[in-house]
């Protein structure tokens, strides 16, 4: 199975966290393979549990339909009701493009540092 | 059909909204639904057309509860004069409306913006919600003593403004500065938020307050009060990320039904386990 990962490279944290995937890695702004298994979204929270602009952007004029996806979103809501953020706003998006997401969204703890060990669910 | 109605079926052809009447005049508006997949209505329509859709709220005058949340309109310019309940979440505001002064507000989200600054008239105002969170203030002015709502989270502000006086608070959020301690003084406070500061001990003052749920993930706590089994309101207990290495015998009299221990270098862990593993919600 093969995986690429879709997110920002202006996004530090998004691209630090990219970066140890040894997988391909496409910038969301700039045309994409869509020729892998399945794609694994990695973006942070922006605002109020909403995602950073290039990714709402990128979901409202995305066209490619049923690909299967994994969610890696940079932000943990500890103790809240919901526990993810934009990654709920996301998977609406990709619902109704038939995407299928593939594993348990992964909400990855990054401040005051990244929770590296909660990205081993995705290797 | 009244004017009120008419402007409303105008909106309503426009975008997804909803309304409440009382006879023919318009209360609340609100151009925001959770279940929508962005939150805000219209948060993708042109400047031209949101601002075509302000132009049509201005005209319901006698509006009391408006709720433009998520809606990214930059700049909100109404001539209301009527609203008590005003939600301006995430909607990229760099400063508060002037035309707020108006009105007789007792609820304001201004949450999720890019304000840098707070103007002092907001303290005249008998507010019971002041919800700020996720802006870049530095300085916040003196705070209404009816405020049972507060959300201060992640701001510029280096030190807490004064809070003693503020006895009414049932909520209150605060986070992401170089506070070392702090005193409980809330006889209402149900809901607690400190997270991402120095705090290295919770204050045996806060058992004075009825709190049902504490969120205090990522700060420095290494010591919890010892009579702390009395707070017996308390079911919501999150101290992720914090310096606990034991917790005080009455710990386990607290009747939790959520109870977050992670990332913390606890000794009992076993024990811990053993008495709230099968919690609706349980981490260590």
């Amino acid at each position: 199975m093969t995986t690429a990962i879709l997110t920002c490279r202006s996004w530090h944290n998004s691209s630090l966290v990219a970066n140890t995937f040894y997988v391909p890695i496409f910038d969301i702004r700039m045309p994409i393979n869509w020729a892998f298994d399945d794609y694994l979204l990695v973006f942070g929270n922006r605002g109020d549990e909403e995602l950073p602009l290039e990714m709402e952007d990128f979901l409202l004029n995305l066209k490619i339909r049923q690909q299967r996806y994994r969610i890696c979103e940079l932000g943990n809501y500890f103790g809240y009701e919901r526990p993810f953020g934009a990654a709920t706003v996301a998977v609406r998006c990709l619902q109704q493009l038939q995407w299928e997401l593939i594993a348990p969204i992964v909400s990855l703890d990054t401040v005051p540092k990244i929770d590296w060990k909660a990205l081993n669910v995705l290797r | 059909m009244s004017s009120d109605r008419v402007t409303y079926q105008k909106l309503h052809a426009y975008c997804d909204c909803t309304a409440v009447f009382a006879g023919d005049v318009c209360t609340e508006l609100s151009l925001h639904r959770d279940a929508s997949i962005f939150g805000g209505t219209i948060r993708h329509y042109s400047p031209t057309d949101k601002k075509s859709i302000l132009a049509l709220i201005g005209r319901l005058e006698r509006l009391q509860k408006l709720n433009l949340r998520k809606n990214n309109l930059g700049t909100v310019d109404l001539p209301l004069t009527q609203l008590v309940d005003l939600n301006l979440g995430s909607n990229q505001l760099e400063t508060v409306p002037e035309w707020l002064r108006r009105c007789p507000l007792q609820h304001l989200h201004l949450g999720a913006n890019d304000l840098t600054d707070l103007p002092e008239w907001i303290s005249a105002f008998p507010l019971q919600t002041l919800k700020i969170h996720k802006n870049f203030i530095a300085k916040v002015p003196h705070l209404p003593p009816t405020l049972q709502v507060l959300n201060l989270y992640l701001n510029e502000i280096k030190t807490l403004p004064p809070l003693e006086h503020l006895k009414e608070l049932t909520y209150l959020c605060f986070g992401a500065l170089p506070l070392t301690d702090f005193e409980f003084d809330f006889p209402k406070l149900e809901w607690l938020t400190i997270t991402l500061t120095n705090l290295a001990e919770l204050s045996p003052t806060i058992l004075h307050s009825p709190v049902k749920g504490a969120r205090l993930v990522k700060n420095k706590i290494s010591k919890l009060p010892a009579e702390i089994g009395k707070m017996q309101t308390l079911t919501n207990l999150f101290l992720y990320d914090n310096l606990l290495s034991e917790v005080p015998g009455s710990f386990y009299e607290l009747p939790l039904r959520k109870l977050n221990l992670a990332r913390n270098p606890l000794r009992e862990r076993e024990s811990l386990r053993k008495a709230f593993g099968k919690l609706e919600f349980f981490e260590i």
